[in-house]
């Protein structure tokens, strides 16, 4: 409380709550909508390619798509601070941490995709083990869930 | 015109159905969310796989995600037609400029890819590992990139300014 608080009288909180056309906090919000489509969108492309989709696209050079979504991440943790300044009460949103927690689960299922399915040197032979599609499957799940979770926020929870 | 067609749209009564189940248009916006990362995450890959990023991969099999990026188009055009439902007046008067940038940007985008495929679509489909493609490609690449970011851009700006 005393924390949400502290950030409400700060004045990158005031600055960010007055835009006065579309700087700051219009294009902050749209770049994570933009960051947001390159981790989500760069991601699930790979679990569908996990899951058989386009089985013909061989796995391996497909790593080097993995700097392109620590980017559209950092730039996503940097606007969610900056939306986050913005609406310090959305720390007392419950909704809001079910968003922290599917997100955190869709980063800790990309790390383990990198470790699992990526490191193999077999990679591009045969298909892949059960447990890699799995964990394809639930990484969309996770991200499908971030997404909902942030939308209700608007809504409900509050 | 605008306007009788703003009228048209409140006469369906669609717009009062929508909004009749409190779900529905909540659920919509996140559908919409989903599509455009479905949709900027396979052809982003595609594009940059024509600007000579990640050259290890064959184009062919690559092109195969777009059907997933069609998919997510496909949502976001049903989804967005539903907002327009519940709210014609915000998009077509009130930001009604925005809103044309932001149609203008998706017709852009169709016209690349037309472009594309009346092009180079066959030389870059036979791309093999390590292939460089050809600058037009690129050109169409770095386009069709420009243009769907232009496209969330001028989406949130209906909603945010």
């Amino acid at each position: 409380m005393d924390f949400i608080a502290w950030v409400q009288q700060t004045e990158v909180h005031r600055w960010l709550g007055e835009s006065p056309f579309w700087f700051p906090y219009p294009f902050i919000i749209a770049l994570h909508a933009m960051g947001m489509g390159v981790v989500v969108g760069t991601n699930v492309a790979i679990d569908l390619r996990i899951l058989g989709a386009a089985r013909d696209i061989p796995l391996a050079p497909l790593a080097r798509f993995f700097p392109v979504m620590w980017v559209g991440l950092g730039i996503n943790a940097t606007t969610g601070v900056g939306l986050m300044i913005t609406h310090p009460e959305l720390l007392l949103n419950w909704v809001m941490w079910i968003k922290f927690t599917c997100m955190a689960l869709a980063l800790v299922s990309l790390r383990l995709l990198r470790w699992k399915v990526f490191r193999n040197a077999n990679l591009n032979e045969g298909p892949l083990p059960l447990l890699s599609q799995l964990l394809a499957g639930a990484s969309i799940l996770f991200w499908a869930g971030a997404i909902t979770a942030g939308r209700m926020t608007a809504y409900i929870g509050s | 015109m605008v306007e009788s067609f703003v009228r048209w749209t409140l006469s369906t009564g669609v717009g009062d159905f929508v909004q009749s189940h409190t779900w529905m248009f909540p659920m919509g916006e996140t559908l919409h969310f989903m599509g455009l990362s479905l949709l900027i995450g396979t052809i982003g890959m595609v594009d940059l796989r024509m600007l000579g990023f990640a050259k290890r991969l064959p184009f062919a099999p690559l092109h195969g995600l777009v059907t997933w990026g069609i998919a997510g188009f496909a949502i976001n055009l049903l989804t967005g037609i539903m907002f327009w439902f519940v709210n014609p007046e915000l998009y077509a008067l009130e930001v009604g400029v925005i809103s044309a940038y932001k149609l203008l940007f998706i017709f852009l985008a169709g016209i690349n890819l037309l472009v594309f495929r009346l092009t180079v679509f066959q030389e870059v489909m036979s791309l093999g590992p390590g292939d460089d493609a050809p600058l037009l490609a690129k050109i169409i690449g770095a386009t069709s990139l420009f243009l769907w970011f232009g496209v969330i851009w001028w989406g949130r700006m209906i909603m945010f300014t």
